[in-house]
């Protein structure tokens, strides 16, 4: 009973934390489960997959309805990503426990020094009053209490990443936010809220190709999933009801520091070095 | 002036908006049966009912457990459900995009769709 409660928290703080920047929470709840759970790691992945439609269904129903998630922009790049998933989620069950940690620990390193470096500009709004075009849209910010409306760039840009974040998803159980929101902010300029919002959309649609063939090959722990996805959907609607009010810098370097701790442990757990 | 960016300036932001909406509300009941769902199969195995969960998850005894009422088809039904929802919000963007006759967006739906279902086909029979 209690290392049930100690899934659902787990996944409580993946969903608020996931919700809030546009990661899905797989890149938390994968080395939680694995690490302090000692959760199989394939199951821990198969219970992040599912974790990740969570966060991305219950969250996206509030950014919806407030115009921030762009529909077209993310079927547009979810069409390349799903791909991805797809082929990353076959490799994924072959793979062997010390590999899929190093990988792991790896992004994550790379997440981390991502998020630290964007934290000051999170706050920053460069034009709120560009044409949207073809893939562009509009949406009211509650901090700044105006209208934005903003314009996509280098749509060929986002789309190749949609394809490696759609890999990483399949190998790894998690979205594929971590590679989309900084694209989509850095790249593409789209207003980072906006980019959070969109990529919490797509990490569901991506995250349910890899699920299905994590379940048909028998990796998911009913118990477990449950246990951690009713945390995550308890933490999404939190997290996506929280974003509306707290600075995104202060959240940015928050779950960077945090990030960072969990890959150094995986990498060490990689290594053979016990981290408990 | 582009297809596309036709498309966006014939059907404009209130058709985007209506389509926020209507795949906010898709979402919404995917999520709450999802969810009562596993709370009700999370109710039961604390109430000691049925034979404890196993580790691996099995669609085939489904609608066995649903009719004995035991905890382990509550659980993998409400997963089962929870996995829909992506595949559903999915689907009313193509409904959504069809009635709005933004074709461009929803040959993307479409494409999306057939590569899940590709996944879930090739994952069932390999």
């Amino acid at each position: 009973m209690a290392n049930v409660i100690l899934l659902a928290v787990v996944g409580l703080i993946g969903g608020v934390f996931g919700s809030m920047v546009g990661l899905g929470g797989g890149v938390f709840i994968v080395p939680a489960l694995a690490l302090f759970l000692k959760v199989p790691i394939h199951q821990a992945i198969a219970a992040s997959l599912f974790a990740v439609v969570a966060t991305s269904s219950t969250a996206s129903i509030a950014y919806l309805r407030d115009d921030l998630t762009n529909l077209r922009l993310g079927m547009t790049l979810e069409t390349m990503t799903v791909a991805g998933a797809f082929a990353g989620g076959l490799v994924g069950a072959l793979l062997s426990r010390q590999v899929l940690s190093a990988v792991f620990g790896g992004v994550m390193v790379v997440v981390s020094t991502y998020l630290l470096v964007k934290s000051r500009a999170a706050d920053t709004v460069v034009d709120l009053t560009e044409e949207p075009g073809a893939l562009g849209a509009s949406y009211h910010d509650r901090n700044l209490d105006r209208v934005v409306v903003y314009r996509v760039h280098r749509l060929p840009v986002g789309m190749g990443t949609g394809v490696i974040a759609g890999v990483v998803s399949g190998l790894l159980g998690v979205g594929g936010g971590f590679l989309k929101v900084p694209v989509m902010v850095l790249a593409m300029k789209v207003p980072v809220r906006a980019a959070a919002a969109t990529s919490n959309f797509m990490i569901g649609i991506t995250a349910c190709a890899g699920a299905i063939v994590y379940l048909a090959r028998g990796l998911v722990d009913p118990v477990t999933t449950v246990a951690v996805v009713l945390g995550v959907v308890a933490g999404a609607y939190l997290g996506s009801r929280l974003a509306r009010g707290v600075k995104s810098s202060v959240l940015t370097i928050l779950l960077a520091v945090v990030l960072f701790a969990l890959a150094v442990q995986m990498i060490l757990a990689a290594a053979g070095i016990g981290v408990r | 002036m582009r297809p596309v960016e036709a498309e966006q300036s014939e059907h404009g932001v209130d058709m985007i908006h209506r389509l926020d909406r209507m795949v906010s509300r898709v979402l919404a009941v995917g999520l709450v049966i999802a969810v009562v769902l596993m709370l009700t199969g999370a109710v039961l195995a604390l109430a000691g009912r049925g034979p404890s969960p196993s580790p691996e998850l099995s669609v085939s005894d489904l609608p066995r457990e649903l009719a004995a009422l035991e905890p382990e088809g509550f659980l993998t039904l409400g997963l089962l459900v929870l996995l829909a929802t992506p595949i559903a919000r999915v689907l009313a963007l193509v409904v959504g995009f069809a009635r709005a006759k933004s074709r461009i967006f929803c040959y993307m739906s479409v494409a999306v769709l057939g590569i899940l279902a590709l996944s879930a086909y090739l994952g069932l029979v390999g």
